[in-house]
């Protein structure tokens, strides 16, 4: 199987001193969904900022066979789409198209082809018909489908989703994973949600303190009651209800 | 863009369906042929209000919106029409009241009565994307389109950072009271400022993120055959209206 994500002994330090990354290796095959799970502090958000290339630390990283270095940057940033945690930083246009459109036109797409994915990403999350709308007046859960449009339309080969279901209710989170789902791409979610990732991933992989410290099967990982307790996450209820 | 992109619920005038540069375009011709209007002509006066009345008849402006704008801005046309009159030092005495009254108050009253109609029946973004097409310079265009994104947001910092406040206080009366006011203004104003800027940075990385490589993108829209018949016949009523004096 080819291989999506590839990450070898990646270290990062941020400027005020923290070492958030203390030699990560990771390797994502295309089309698998891997669950990123651990305490706050951990290095997820930070590891995720390294697959766009939003953050340069030391080490290797490869995108579908593509090292990560300057001169493949906009290569890279087209191939991995990104979703952040607070929908309000990734809507920053006044009107939900030209959000959605930002990122085709910086691929320097036509304009007819912009507007065919603008319409494809927006129906794809059930926002068509909010085109015209500004962000601001939208929900919370609304904000969050529209920020996965804005990435759905630069059609990615792999997403990168922080916290994708953080401050959604219920419905909200039910509808964001059958959309995930149905994606088909290479995802990568870095999660406190525990049930998302039983649900949605076949594989989990621990981070503590900048390291990986367990990767597996999602439920051999999520069951591991000392792992999980020892690592400042506890096993998910749903498993907890059918372990003998 | 409406025929990819559907744009259910949005109700558009016979003036909003114009596309906003030439709206604006429009805006500023129809001001300068006002203002460049002989007063001796009341006629030709009429003429402009017959337009700016059949303008806000299809701009779709509710009329207390209407009023409420125009009374905002013309504000200022009393002010200086009163202080024409009181200090009028010509000679025979008086000043010719209708020429006078043409020059300082209708002339002024019409450019921005024409203005809000043509302008304020946009939506902000299309404003500002107008203003952008018809040549304002890229980083103030950005910046404006920046604004009108995120004041609200920060509105809402700003008031959920009072709420905070108040909610863990018992009061402003006394001076200790107006003191403790004061401090706790100083410390929303600078916990505000520091929450944009990282705001700021989140929202820079969330647009490199997506390729952004220093210009805010934008799809061309060319302009359709209705925007130009709309430019061209205003330009020719208002060029014959200006041409011949009854």
């Amino acid at each position: 199987m080819r291989i999506a994500v590839r990450i070898r002994d990646l270290r990062y330090v941020y400027p005020d001193g923290t070492e958030a990354l203390r030699g990560v290796d990771l390797t994502v095959a295309e089309g698998e969904r891997v669950g990123l799970i651990g305490p706050n502090g951990a290095g997820k958000t930070t590891l995720l900022l390294h697959l766009n290339g939003l953050l340069r630390g030391r080490g290797d990283i490869e995108i579908l066979g593509i090292p990560l270095r300057k001169g493949t940057l906009g290569e890279i940033r087209r191939l991995v789409g990104l979703l952040f945690q607070d929908p309000d930083a990734q809507l920053f246009m006044p009107r939900v198209f030209d959000d959605v459109a930002f990122g085709p036109l910086n691929l320097g797409l036509d304009d007819g082809e912009v507007r065919r994915r603008v319409a494809e990403a927006l129906r794809a999350v059930g926002m068509e018909g909010a085109a015209d709308r500004a962000p601001h007046r939208l929900s919370f859960g609304e904000r969050k489908r529209t920020a996965l449009a804005t990435i759905l339309s630069m059609r990615p080969a792999i997403l990168a989703l922080d916290e994708p279901t953080s401050n959604l209710d219920p419905r909200g989170r039910r509808e964001f994973m059958e959309l995930i789902r149905g994606l088909g791409a290479t995802v990568i979610i870095a999660t406190h949600d525990l049930e998302l990732v039983l649900e949605l991933c076949g594989r989990a992989v621990l981070m503590d303190r900048g390291r990986v410290i367990a990767d597996g099967p999602v439920r051999e990982i999520l069951a591991d009651a000392e792992l999980m307790y020892s690592h400042g996450l506890e096993v998910p209820p749903s498993l907890k209800a059918w372990s003998p | 863009m409406a025929e990819a992109v559907p744009t259910a619920g949005v109700q558009r005038s016979p003036l909003g369906v114009i596309d906003p540069r030439v709206r604006i375009a429009y805006a500023a011709a129809f001001a300068a042929f006002v203002v460049l209007t002989p007063a001796r002509h009341p006629f030709q006066f009429l003429v402009h209000g017959t337009l700016v009345a059949a303008l806000y008849a299809v701009s779709g402006l509710p009329v207390s919106s209407f009023l409420k704008r125009l009374g905002a801005a013309s504000a200022f046309v009393v002010i200086i029409t009163l202080s024409a009159f009181l200090g009028w030092h010509g000679e025979g005495g008086s000043p010719p009241f209708l020429e006078l009254a043409l020059r300082l108050w209708v002339k002024p009253l019409l450019a921005v009565a024409g203005a809000t109609a043509l302008v304020s029946s946009m939506e902000g973004h299309e404003l500002f994307f107008g203003l952008r097409g018809l040549g304002l310079p890229r980083a103030l265009g950005d910046t404006l389109i920046f604004l009108l994104r995120y004041a609200p947001t920060l509105r809402i910092q700003i008031g959920e950072l009072r709420m905070a406040v108040e909610a863990r206080s018992f009061g402003w009366r006394g001076i200790a009271g107006r003191r403790r006011l004061l401090s706790s203004l100083g410390s929303l104003v600078g916990t505000a400022f520091l929450r944009s800027l990282y705001q700021g940075e989140a929202v820079y990385r969330a647009m490199l993120a997506r390729g952004f490589s220093g210009e805010l993108p934008r799809p061309r829209v060319p302009l359709k055959p209705r925007d130009l018949g709309f430019l061209l016949s205003g330009i020719a009523l208002l060029s014959l209206n200006f041409a011949f004096v009854p």
